[in-house]
């Protein structure tokens, strides 16, 4: 049976490749690492797509990649060793942020780029919802949040608290 | 009605603080760990959240190891 570093290994071979310029874990998943266990159902990736012609950022060379590579998309999931992976383009500046800023973080030998905990804040806190705020309270509780560079993201994002 | 009766101070602080290191124990274990609790907690809730709700199909437990 396949492994959540499997998981992890095709993320890395993504970029490797040059299928994604770059890629972070956010949502649910980064937290765990972070936190303690939180209940969570896919892994968000945030990821820096090579560049396209058009205005609009596709998704369809990521997903025929995938598929090529045995991992089938279903609608905004892709199945990846048994894992719904959502695929994110980074669709704002905090995410670039997020993606450049992310750090590396082993799991079971791999390197696992994750989004530091700031970052995973003001994303929480610029998304909104009641889940992601309980989940903002356990980071600031459990780890040591540079509450510093939490407010400079949310002056900068102009994100409301 | 006579006045509700509260805890000590210092037993509540006593409490919290108790709370609060069990919350950095469980953050400090290992990401292996920390998945083998996820895996067990999807296996667990899996059937309660199908019987309140329509799930999404990639709502289910993870069909991985740690």
């Amino acid at each position: 049976m396949a492994t959540m570093r499997d998981v992890f290994e095709v993320l890395n071979e993504l970029k490797r490749d040059g299928v994604v310029e770059d890629y972070a874990v956010g949502g649910g998943m980064a937290f765990v690492f972070y936190v303690e266990t939180i209940r969570t159902y896919d892994i968000d990736v945030f990821v820096f797509l090579p560049p396209q012609d058009g205005p609009i950022i596709q998704m369809t060379p990521l997903y025929a990649d995938l598929k090529r590579r045995g991992f089938e998309p279903h609608r905004e999931h892709v199945m990846i060793h048994g894992v719904p992976v959502q695929f994110l383009p980074s669709y704002n500046e905090l995410v670039d942020d997020a993606i450049k800023t992310s750090q590396p973080i082993e799991y079971e030998g791999v390197e696992v780029r994750v989004v530091r905990p700031e970052h995973l804040i003001a994303l929480a806190l610029q998304t909104g919802g009641e889940i992601r705020r309980e989940r903002v309270n356990l980071l600031t509780t459990a780890t040591d949040v540079d509450e510093e560079v939490v407010r400079e993201l949310l002056k900068r994002y102009e994100i409301a608290t | 009605m006579g006045s509700i009766q509260r805890p000590d101070p210092g037993e509540m602080d006593r409490i919290f603080r108790t709370k609060r290191e069990w919350h950095k124990e469980q953050a400090s274990l290992s990401m292996k760990e920390k998945v083998r609790i996820l895996l067990s907690m999807q296996r667990a809730d899996y059937p309660l959240l199908k019987r309140q709700r329509r799930l999404e199909w990639w709502e289910k437990p993870w069909e991985i190891e740690p």
